[in-house]
């Protein structure tokens, strides 16, 4: 034992990961050889670091996080040129910017989240789009949310086996359409729903299925 | 390293998508793990990785290169994981106590005893209240040093120190009850 000093048990943390200063790795260094308590305390600490590390190790948030915050982003670059726009209105108006402005509200016009036609590629996600559609129910869409975690290989590989792809989303609240095609349309209605009880069995990929 | 983290957040603030892909890329589970460390549902951490995404879209300018881009990172996400944790008001139920250390927590535990039985480990760092898996996780998981914690947490060095004590008092604590029983 080891009485002339205290224990550093304060550092032990940071001298098992090694982020000490020199100086500080050094004095515990040189207490730690002669401390049962704190040699034991070392080996307690590295237990539980051993524990934090393998578990959280397996996290992932999934591909689909990362497609839906790129199209926030999208969007909050649209949003900003609108506020952009707005602010020069407020500014009051001299003859000769009048033209200026009004060519740019054209611009901006043209640029917004209802020129679907427009902008086919990008349209399909759109999250500004309500998602609101008239075939939403019909038409053999489903409207559905993913889990997370799930992939967008996952994903593709559930949707191709049940002859769906995703036509639209994601939408503020995460959710996508997708459409099912179907040959036999007299017995279109039993297949989708044949699709949805397959769909909402995939509880690991498919968060909710949104029933017409 | 640092001077190529640096340079990304300066063309994220000049407005490039694909700067910031290469950001999320390359930091997403940083953030992820935090979070899901202490909201333990994945959607809820996946939401706060956006929120925090977002953030460094909007004010990669402000970033001063006094510190560590992952210190300054780990710094918003903790800001936004109390916000959320705080919405959405979630009460963890049998939380351990931040009470002092006692006799329980001063003795020793067998390491070897330990690790025979991970899952208490497993489970009482689960338990453990925010303020002390803030510290766990960025001492164990990030390998942080304490004066690191102290700039993502925004505390003094000596708070740390204390609560990162505290936590090890509580888990010792909540292990020997489980090895006793
Ligand atoms: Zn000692």
């Amino acid at each position: 034992m080891n009485n002339d000093k205290q224990h550093p048990e304060e550092l032990l943390p940071w001298y098992i990961n090694g982020s000490l200063s020199a100086a500080e790795q050094q004095s515990v260094d040189s207490h730690v050889q002669s401390c049962e308590h704190c040699q034991s305390e070392i080996a307690f600490l590295k237990v539980i670091r051993e524990q934090v590390q393998s578990t959280e190790a397996l996290a992932g948030p999934g591909d689909l996080t990362k497609l839906r915050f790129m199209n926030d982003i999208k969007k909050a670059k649209k949003d900003k040129k609108r506020t952009v726009a707005a602010n020069w209105w407020q500014m009051g108006l001299s003859v000769a910017a009048v033209l200026v402005i009004s060519v740019q509200a054209i611009m901006i016009l043209k640029v917004g989240p209802d020129q679907s036609s427009t902008t086919p590629t990008t349209a399909k996600i759109d999250p500004a789009s309500k998602m609101q559609l008239a075939g939403y129910g019909k038409d053999n869409q489903l409207k559905l949310r993913f889990q997370p975690q799930a992939s967008i290989t996952e994903i593709n590989t559930v949707l191709n086996a049940v002859n769906a792809s995703i036509t639209e989303g994601p939408d503020a609240d995460n959710f996508y359409i997708i459409s099912i095609k179907i040959n036999n349309k007299k017995s279109s209605e039993k297949i989708v729903s044949g699709i949805i009880s397959q769909l909402e069995q995939k509880t690991k990929l498919i968060e909710y299925v949104d029933k017409p | 390293m640092t001077d190529e983290d640096s340079k990304l957040l300066s063309q994220i603030a000049a407005g490039s998508e694909a700067a910031m892909s290469k950001f999320y890329d390359k930091f997403h589970s940083v953030v992820y793990s935090f979070a899901l460390k202490r909201m333990r549902e994945p959607s809820d951490a996946a939401e706060v990785l956006n929120v925090v995404m977002m953030e460094v879209w909007k004010t990669a300018g402000r970033f001063q290169g006094r510190s560590k881009v992952r210190t300054w990172l780990l710094g918003i996400t903790n800001f936004k994981i109390i916000d959320s944790i705080r919405k959405i008001g979630r009460h963890e139920g049998d939380e351990l106590s931040d009470e002092m250390a006692d006799h329980d927590s001063e003795s020793a535990i067998d390491a070897i005893i330990l690790s025979e039985n991970a899952e208490f480990v497993k489970l009482c760092v689960g338990k453990l209240s925010d303020n002390h898996k803030q510290v766990v996780h960025l001492a164990f998981f990030e390998d942080c040093s304490y004066s690191e914690i102290s700039q993502v947490i925004d505390c003094p060095e000596g708070t740390i120190k204390t609560r990162m004590f505290h936590a090890k008092s509580a888990l010792k604590k909540c292990l020997k009850k489980l090895l006793s029983e």
